[in-house]
């Protein structure tokens, strides 16, 4: 298998490197849409305070903001090609260590929420297809429609008002408690208790998709004729639906799942918002209102970056699943 | 008389469809001895297939059930065991080999796992992987250590049917149940196949139906044939005295529209008419719309098992005693 491990790394290499014009055109794009944009950063950062014209002209030319748009997008790419995504005008810090730290907590988020949806969704979708139209396939389709149509920010509200408000079993706001100081598993655990409700408000819509994808993908690979010679061969049922059906139905749910990841994403910044999430929604709703345009376009870049990192990724484990697919 | 194995007898297979209960299997009565092999024909649609699934008690659509009728494999009841009892029976004492090699496997796991899950899930994994080499090998397959881990994409039609095989006999089975296992393949693979399906015989012992709708198969493969027409079986008896002297005129629509493609005969006859709706079947003998010897009788009554010779049965009314003369060629 030497030989079809070295195209495989051949098509990884060649697809990251059709990325990069992508990229470019992701930050282009930004860049002009944002700088075309009504809203003037020098003018939310001074607020309401009347400032002298003088320090208002020093900020502008602090900030590279005198110069006309086609040398500033010129500078910006020059300065992106090199690593650099230029300084905070808000934070005043380093957009990359900015971003950096910020997607770390929206990744523990989003995989949290991701593998909670894959787990639910695929459980859900596969008890459904082993009996179609039966009382459990009523309800999988219920909970899919519910899934589907509550908006996730709303979900969230709800979810807080039960659990946190009226019960008071979990917390509503931020990634860890502010009163008490946790080391080691203990901080861990504190994370984890502040995870959940942003992590299942992020998940449901996700589970939902599977679920239904999950359902119609199974009773497909369940009317196979492999699954009829597996049931000849006096296979268990567990062994036909795991090893036969579920290994064929996957496919199609694995790539739903990679290619929502951006759609994740961008329903992370709402969820994050309501529950107080230090991550990178949170960063980019903060910097669209404060007109924070290096942040903002630092955050779309790493994110266009993330995406086609994912899609490849999961290009990738399609090989793994299928064997017939070859690059 | 060489001890029987296979009995089936008065069984009932119906499937429900929207149009109305489709009799798909309608009082047959089989038995296969210990390491015979015996033929079951028909034209697609007698119901054949429907036989064969109904011995393993499992159908290609959850719509078809057993209604009546007794199945023992070595004089025990198959149709009274329950569940989990039946389906150890599959692919240990009784296995199955179908049509199209290409779609009975599983696209996604290499052949040699498929070949040793059955002997796995009785004898643990270490020891099925080596019989499923054993397996492997003993269907003719070149470097079985090396094609235990291929996918079947990477095989020739042949070949696959060839692990099709070996899945259903890595656990030794008593009887072979093999549905038109030749059909998808070409004729040059498909005498091979049939060599490997009677040499496998001999060597473990099993016993074979062979569900066909090709009667050269048959001729060359089985000593006993049934042939069946409409869910019944209208004809049984050794293969070289049925396949000379046919008693039912369906036999003989067979072996005409077969032979005058190879003999240069000068008429060339072809069945008039197709199989009656399964759903909606015709009184008195279900034949008789496509019979060249109809009589008032047919249309009437249906006619009994008659023998013709020690273990040649026809059902036909044109060998009843009661009517005088042969049938007509």
């Amino acid at each position: 298998m030497a030989s079809g491990g070295l195209t495989l790394r051949r098509y990884a290499a060649g697809r990251l490197l059709q990325a990069a014009p992508l990229l470019l055109g992701v930050v282009v794009v930004n860049f002009l849409l944002i700088a075309l944009a009504p809203g003037d950063p020098v003018a939310t950062l001074l607020g309401e305070y009347p400032a002298p014209p003088e320090y208002v002209a020093r900020l502008r030319q602090e900030f590279g903001l005198d110069q006309p748009i086609p040398v500033r997008l010129a500078l910006y790419v020059w300065n992106v090609a090199r690593g650099n995504l230029g300084f905070s005008f808000a934070y005043r810090l380093p957009v990359a260590q900015l971003v950096v730290e910020r997607l770390v907590n929206t990744f523990l988020l989003m995989a949290t929420a991701l593998t909670l949806a894959a787990a639910l969704g695929v459980g859900l979708g596969v008890a459904a297809a082993r009996r179609p139209g039966s009382g459990l396939d009523a309800a999988s389709t219920g909970v899919s429609l519910a899934g589907y149509s509550i908006p996730d920010f709303w979900l969230a509200q709800l979810l807080v008002l039960l659990f946190a408000v009226a019960l008071g079993w979990l917390p509503a706001q931020g990634i860890r408690s502010v009163r008490e100081e946790y080391t080691g598993l203990a901080a861990a655990l504190d994370v984890g208790r502040h995870l959940i409700l942003p992590a299942l408000a992020l998940s449901f819509r996700y589970m939902a998709l599977i679920a239904r994808l999950t359902r119609a993908s199974m009773l497909e690979a369940m009317s196979q004729d492999f699954i009829l010679a597996a049931r000849a061969r006096g296979l268990p049922e567990r062994l036909v639906l795991v090893q036969h059906g579920l290994r064929n139905a996957a496919l199609p749910v694995v790539t739903v799942i990679g290619y929502n990841f951006a759609f994740v994403l961008a329903g992370s910044a709402l969820v994050e918002t309501v529950f107080g999430w230090p991550g990178v929604g949170r960063l980019l709703y903060d910097a669209i209102l404060q007109r924070d345009t290096p942040v903002l376009l630092g955050i779309l870049l790493m994110v266009s970056a993330t995406v086609v990192v994912v899609n490849l990724l999961v290009d990738l484990l399609y090989a793994v699943l299928d064997p017939r697919v070859r690059y | 008389m060489p001890e029987s194995l296979l009995e089936i007898e008065d069984l009932h297979t119906h499937i429900a469809t929207p149009r109305g209960i489709v009799r798909a299997v309608d009082g047959v009565s089989l038995s296969v001895a210990r390491g015979a092999a015996v033929g079951l024909v028909g034209e697609s649609g007698s119901g054949k297939s429907m036989t064969g699934f109904s011995v393993l008690r499992l159908f290609p659509t959850a719509r078809a059930r057993i209604v009546r009728g007794r199945i023992r494999l070595a004089s025990r009841d198959l149709l009274a065991l329950d569940d989990e009892a039946m389906r150890r029976v599959r692919g240990g004492e009784i296995a199955m080999v179908f049509q199209d090699p290409a779609t009975f496997l599983n696209p996604v796991l290499p052949v040699g796992r498929q070949v040793a899950e059955a002997y796995a899930m009785r004898h643990g994994w270490p020891r099925a992987r080596e019989h499923a080499i054993e397996a492997l090998a003993l269907v003719g397959l070149p470097d079985p250590d090396r094609l235990y881990h291929r996918f079947p994409h990477e095989l020739s039609g042949g070949m696959r049917q060839r692990v099709v095989i070996a899945m259903a006999t890595v656990c030794r089975p008593l009887l072979l149940i093999a549905d038109e296992p030749t059909t998808a393949l070409d004729v040059t693979i498909q005498a091979q196949i049939l060599d490997l399906l009677a040499r496998l015989r001999r060597e473990l012992g099993m016993a074979l139906l062979l569900i066909t709708h090709d009667l050269g198969i048959v001729a060359e493969v089985c000593e006993t044939v049934a042939v069946m027409y409409a869910g019944r079986i209208v004809e049984s008896g050794p293969a070289d005295r049925v396949f000379a002297a046919p008693g039912h005129p369906y036999t003989q629509g067979l072996l005409a529209s077969a032979l005058s493609v190879e003999e240069t005969r000068p008429i060339t006859r072809v069945m008039e008419g197709t199989v009656p709706d399964l759903a909606a079947l015709p009184a008195g003998c279900r034949f008789h719309p496509r019979c060249p010897f109809v009589m008032d009788r047919c249309r009437a009554d249906d006619p009994p098992d008659l023998t013709l010779a020690p273990g040649h049965v026809a059902a036909c009314w044109l060998h009843d005693a009661a009517m005088a003369g042969g049938p007509a060629r």
